[in-house]
């Protein structure tokens, strides 16, 4: 039986090659997937879909209806998306959340602890992710203002998430390290400050960056919508409080039960897998169960990295 | 010149207080750390206090000399009276047919005399640490790890709960007052090996024991909180087990270090392995072993050594399921099942499970903490191997999936209860209450009427530490064995 989170760090790690990597380069096919994937990598497969629509709503309404109607086609295809997989683009494909993973895992294999945000702090600083989509969406249509389309000011507010996005620094100083794209190639002042802050990030705390990442708030925008979903069964939960505290999205689950998804949930799984209730935690896919925890007992477990010493 | 002088001391003085002190601190590494720190320096001072008060007044202690000279007397009758106590309850089980020969082993541990008693004493004279606790909430991992012995002393005799008669009140529960008269009576081997028990305060009889145990070994108190859902109960918590740790440090004087920790939890975690294959057992619809040998099983946890117990109940269960192929059981598969519930069995207080064995039944499984909701029942699930999830994880485990009446709200135990109904089949649970054990009692209506749900029987007897109720009890078990007899023909 292979473990969720060994499938899981494999989807991952094949999407940071694909869309990365750019080996498939000739595939380019212009479909906007709902993570933070560069949309300014020299070849790249897929589009970043928060930059179409910054775009789409700063352009849109001038580039003629040709655009316009390619620009709808591409935001049915996100919804089709976050209707299908919803918020698991995040934890099992998104390249950024790919980097915290394994940045976590290489914290935990040098045996330092991670700083759990306080619940009454987070329970406010999640609502961030939301200010910065409506942020994004807000200052994209502005600029679109006849007054301000002309101005200086458009230059400087255009793709407002690009400019401060750790992606585009990450993954750009990564291709030119690979020699993929010149050395002389541009990145915003503000992300390459904002990248530094994003790692560090990563490192102290468990997912540090979703917590306010406006591609999650979108995301979760669907959540109840979502076909994956997330169970718990009441008369087989031993309430053992193992769900709460290996979940890195901090999602409160105590005390409830029946359908425990909660809008920032990333589908990881990571409880699923933990949980030692038989059946206690169940993931659907459209009412089929893809997942569900087992009973353990004296899991053999990988050698220690101790005994290894 | 005084203005100067008191200049100059200032000059001199080294900086002490204030943001500088603070910052040589060895513990500033996290504030729950720092939060231990203070806890310690406390507690410092509190032993101090305790020690010169204990030099003082004499009459502050609960156990007086004259109270434990006068005991000296009765002292070589309660011994003849615990081992024959123990002898009878041991040739009750080893009257039973077809008892498997590897139970020899499990014998003598509970025997309480020479072997693991002198091994104990072996490893403290060569300069090792025993641990004693009571209750179910000390976490075994951080004993082990710390490389003290962790022996858990509840105890089950008779004979010494008349002595402690004499301090407590008559309805104080039977446990409390059978250890406490050990105590008094220096009965016990293992409590005179101990360098130190730990107490939790998990009901109220069980904090006046801590106090009272006091004026015979070191005490540590752990506060166990009552209220699951509290708002600080999980930080309330986590101190509590880091504060134990440290504690242990300074107790064996070594650290205990990451490595150390997680072998200990894959060690339980390995015996946990196997006390579940050990307690599958039971799902069968005819046992190869009878419900009070496996209640003797998990019970010798309790004072043996983890990884021989370990071992020896592997070989067990390899027996065991041979047997099974082989169809040599204990019981008739038609025998009622019963699950006990309620207050805990102690060794070697195996009256009821005696009584309920010897009338026809077998017990499949049990809800005791002295039994299967022991510390094996639930793994401490370990996601990232850092000394802070570590310890995390031993703290969630020790507090959430307990299900002991003294918490509110306790639904959890409902549900778990229907849960090994069905999962063992039982068609009868006898719900054992302790007189004196108040908070078990209030529980009963409730799970009856859960039980009623599922249209289970269910028996509450209310017993004490006494020989004297044995043919009552008999006569009242076997008329319930009958109706579950009856019922199961008729279905």
């Amino acid at each position: 039986m292979v473990k969720t989170s060994s499938l899981r760090i494999t989807s991952q790690t094949l999407s940071f090659i694909v869309i990365n990597l750019a080996f498939l380069a000739p595939l380019y096919t212009g479909i906007p997937l709902a993570i933070l994937s560069c949309n300014y990598l020299k070849i790249r497969i897929f589009d970043c879909f928060l930059y179409v629509l910054q775009e789409g709503l700063s352009t849109g309404s001038l580039a003629g209806t040709t655009y316009l109607y390619n620009f709808a086609a591409m935001v049915v295809v996100f919804v089709v998306m976050a209707l299908l997989l919803g918020t698991a683009w995040c934890g099992w494909i998104c390249p950024l959340g790919y980097v915290q993973d394994v940045l976590t895992k290489g914290r935990a294999l040098s045996g330092i602890g991670y700083y759990r945000v306080p619940a009454r702090i987070q329970r406010h600083v999640k609502l961030l992710k939301y200010v910065f989509l409506a942020a994004i969406v807000v200052i994209s249509l502005g600029i679109a203002l006849p007054n301000i389309r002309e101005s200086k000011l458009r230059n400087t507010l255009f793709l407002p998430l690009c400019q401060v996005c750790p992606a585009k620094p990450l993954f750009l100083y990564l291709q030119i390290l690979l020699g993929i794209l010149p050395p002389t190639t541009q990145v915003p002042l503000l992300s390459i400050v904002i990248l530094p802050i994003f790692l560090v990030g990563a490192i102290a705390i468990r997912r540090g960056w979703c917590i306010v990442c406006p591609n999650l708030g979108l995301l979760s925008l669907f959540h109840r919508l979502n076909a994956v979903s997330l169970f718990r069964r009441r008369e087989r939960c031993t309430k053992c409080g193992t769900c709460t505290r290996v979940c890195a999205m901090d999602a409160p689950n105590d005390g409830i039960h029946g359908d425990v998804s909660r809008p920032e949930c990333i589908r990881c799984f990571q409880c699923v897998e933990m949980c030692p209730g038989n059946a206690s935690r169940t993931s659907y896919f459209f009412q089929r169960r893809i997942l569900g925890s087992k009973f353990h007992a004296g899991r053999p477990v990988k050698k220690s990295v101790a005994d290894r010493a | 010149m005084r203005v100067g002088l008191s200049r100059n001391r200032w000059r001199t003085e080294p900086r002490r207080e204030g943001i500088l002190a603070r910052s040589h601190c060895p513990h500033r590494h996290s504030r729950l750390d720092r939060l231990g720190h203070e806890l310690d320096h406390g507690m410092g001072l509190m032993e101090k206090r305790d020690r010169t008060l204990d030099s003082k007044t004499n009459e502050k202690r609960y156990v007086s000399d004259t109270l434990l000279s006068s005991l000296k007397v009765s002292r070589e009758r309660a011994g003849a009276n615990a081992r024959s106590q123990i002898t009878l309850a041991l040739a009750d089980l080893k009257n039973q047919n077809e008892r498997s020969a590897l139970m020899d082993y499990y014998d003598s541990i509970v025997r309480l005399q020479r072997g693991r008693v002198d091994e104990v004493d072996a490893l403290r004279k060569a300069g090792g640490k025993v641990v004693g606790y009571l209750c179910m909430f000390v976490p075994v991992e951080l004993i082990c790890a710390s490389g003290a012995v962790p022996l858990r002393l509840d105890s089950g005799f008779y004979c010494t709960v008349m002595p402690s008669e004499q301090l407590l009140p008559s309805e104080v529960c039977p446990v409390v007052k059978s250890f406490l008269g050990t105590a008094m009576l220096d009965l016990s081997p293992y409590l005179r090996l101990c360098d130190v028990l730990i107490c939790p305060g998990s009901c109220g009889t069980k904090t006046k024991l801590s106090e009272i145990l006091e004026d015979f070994v070191p005490i540590w108190r752990i506060e166990v909180p009552h209220y699951k859902d509290g708002l600080s109960t999980k930080l309330l918590w986590q101190h509590e087990i880091s504060s134990l740790k440290s504690k242990l440090e300074k107790l064996t004087g070594q650290k205990i270090t990451k490595r150390a920790l997680r072998r200990s939890i894959e060690q339980i975690e390995e015996a946990r392995g196997v006390f579940h294959r050990f307690r599958e057992l039971g799902k069968f619809k005819s046992l190869p072993i009878s419900g009070r040998d496996a209640m003797l099983v998990t019970q010798t946890m309790w004072y043996d050594d983890l990884e021989r117990w370990t071992e020896k109940t592997r070989e067990l269960c390899t027996e065991l399921e041979k047997r099974i192929q082989d169809g040599v059981i204990v019981s008739h598969s038609e025998a009622p099942r019963i699950m006990l519930a309620g207050s805990p069995i102690i060794w070697p207080n195996w009256k009821l499970p005696n009584l309920i064995e010897e009338s026809g039944a077998v017990i499949v499984c049990d809800d005791l903490c002295s039994g299967d909701q022991g510390i094996l029942s639930d793994p401490v699930n370990v996601d990232e191997w850092t000394m802070q999830d570590m310890l995390a994880a031993i703290a969630d485990r020790y507090l959430q999936p307990i299900t002991c009446p003294c918490f509110a709200p306790n639904d959890k135990r409902l549900d778990k209860v229907a849960r090994m109904v069905k999962d063992y089949r039982v068609d009868g649970v006898v719900y054992h209450q302790l007189r004196g054990c108040y908070i078990q009692k209030i529980e009963f209506s409730r799970i009856r009427s859960a039980l009623r749900d599922l249209r289970t029987p269910v028996l509450g007897i209310e017993t004490d530490y006494t020989q004297e109720d044995v043919g009552q009890l008999k006569t009242r078990i076997d008329a319930f064995l009958e109706m579950i007899q009856s019922a199961k023909q008729n279905a």
